[in-house]
């Protein structure tokens, strides 16, 4: 009886203008296929031949898929969904000695919309400030805190850290204005510190596109295919207490002070970027690490279209090669528009 | 010790493996340069400046 090979449910394969993956998002795996996926009769089996045993044994030991008589329908075949009951999971808030608004506030608003992850970000810094902060975290329902300090190489610092290891919520805490790059990482309790030299709380570093930050877990693929996976579900609140979707975002939502829960909910429903999908973004649609990958809707290659592809990516899925984008002729109009010429 | 012949089996055995290049070496290593946890995305670290 004839034989086929058959991907497990939980692999799948992205094709992209050049190259062509198979992802395994239970054993968190991604290899190119692009030499032989032309053996695939359909994206997720092919017939076993006697030339093919190398691969097979191949795909086999590394947990792709087994043999079967019978293939799987494609109508039975898993098919992502991604759903979330919040509106808002992902906060960032920055914070002075004296803040614009109603701190207080603010973090009750934050607890009402159930939010699970929370970046603060210390403009200014003060142990008393960083006790008063945490208090109001003590009773939440968030469950991962990254926390922006700046480094002064005083006594303060370490102190800090020993405040903030106490503190299971906290997971990461980013030194910035660092003398060196430096990543401390505590395996046995999730804890990472990570020094940095440049002052990332200047909104105008982020957006990177590298291949570090790509995610191969069900979830962050599930959700680039339904909404926008740096995006959606965010918000923003500047030290002066006004909302955006992002710390880049140039559109001011509304403000903390006076903003309500269902009115903000109604609101960021209208704003287009938290639903675009990297399959309706030009160049991304054709590349093969689409639904692994980050993305960027507020420095984009070109500013006047908002499915344009984003500036910070180096990436070719028309060639595979990788260059730095900082550097590409083609780019310098928007790096101008964006005033990142002098970041470094 | 290993014999000629069989260093040349595992050397061919190396190369043809290096062909199916395991991409994000992040997810398929404990070699991480920044752990990755369920975060709030801000994708604002040059990772490359981490590198050993």
């Amino acid at each position: 009886m004839k034989q086929y090979f058959e991907l497990y449910q939980d692999c799948f394969i992205v094709k992209g203008a050049k190259n062509i993956l198979l992802c395994d998002v239970h054993f968190n795996k991604i290899i190119d296929i692009t030499d032989f996926y032309d053996i695939f009769l359909e994206d997720y089996y092919f017939p076993v031949d006697d030339d093919l045993s190398e691969i097979i044994s191949f795909l086999i030991a590394e947990k792709f898929g087994s043999l079967t008589e019978n293939f799987t329908p494609e109508k039975f075949r898993k098919k992502f969904k991604w759903r979330t009951a919040n509106k808002i999971n992902e906060v960032i808030i920055e914070h002075k000695i004296i803040d614009g608004f109603d701190t207080a506030g603010a973090y009750r608003i934050i607890e009402d919309l159930s939010t699970s992850f929370l970046q603060i970000r210390f403009l200014e810094f003060s142990l008393a400030r960083l006790d008063e902060i945490l208090s109001f975290i003590e009773f939440s329902s968030i469950r991962t805190v990254d926390i922006l300090l700046p480094y002064t190489g005083l006594s303060q610092d370490m102190t800090a850290i020993e405040i903030l290891k106490k503190n299971f919520r906290v997971k990461t805490i980013y030194f910035y204005n660092a003398p060196e790059n430096k990543s401390i990482v505590d395996d046995d309790n999730l804890f990472t510190i990570i020094y940095y030299e440049k002052n990332i709380t200047n909104p105008k570093y982020c957006g990177i596109i590298q291949e570090d930050y790509f995610l191969n877990d069900i979830n962050n693929i599930s959700k680039s295919k339904t909404v926008n996976n740096c995006l959606y579900g965010k918000l923003f609140i500047s030290t002066s207490g006004d909302l955006k979707n992002c710390p880049s975002a140039e559109k001011i939502t509304t403000n903390i002070d006076t903003v309500s829960i269902s009115s903000l909910t109604q609101e960021i429903n209208t704003e287009k970027e938290r639903f675009i999908t990297k399959d309706q973004i030009d160049v991304c649609k054709d590349c093969e690490y689409r639904y692994f990958c980050t993305d960027c809707r507020m420095y984009r290659e070109n500013p006047e279209n908002i499915f344009s592809k984003p500036l910070k990516c180096g990436y070719d899925p028309y060639t595979g090669i990788w260059e730095d984008w900082s550097t590409n002729p083609l780019k310098f109009n928007a790096i101008k528009y964006y005033e990142l010429e002098n970041l470094n | 010790m290993l014999d000629d012949q069989f260093a040349d089996t595992l050397k061919k055995f190396i190369s043809e493996k290096e062909q199916y290049r395991v991409i994000s070496h992040k997810y398929n290593s404990i070699n991480y340069k920044v752990k990755v946890y369920d975060k709030v995305c801000t994708p604002f670290i040059d990772l490359k400046l981490f590198e050993r």
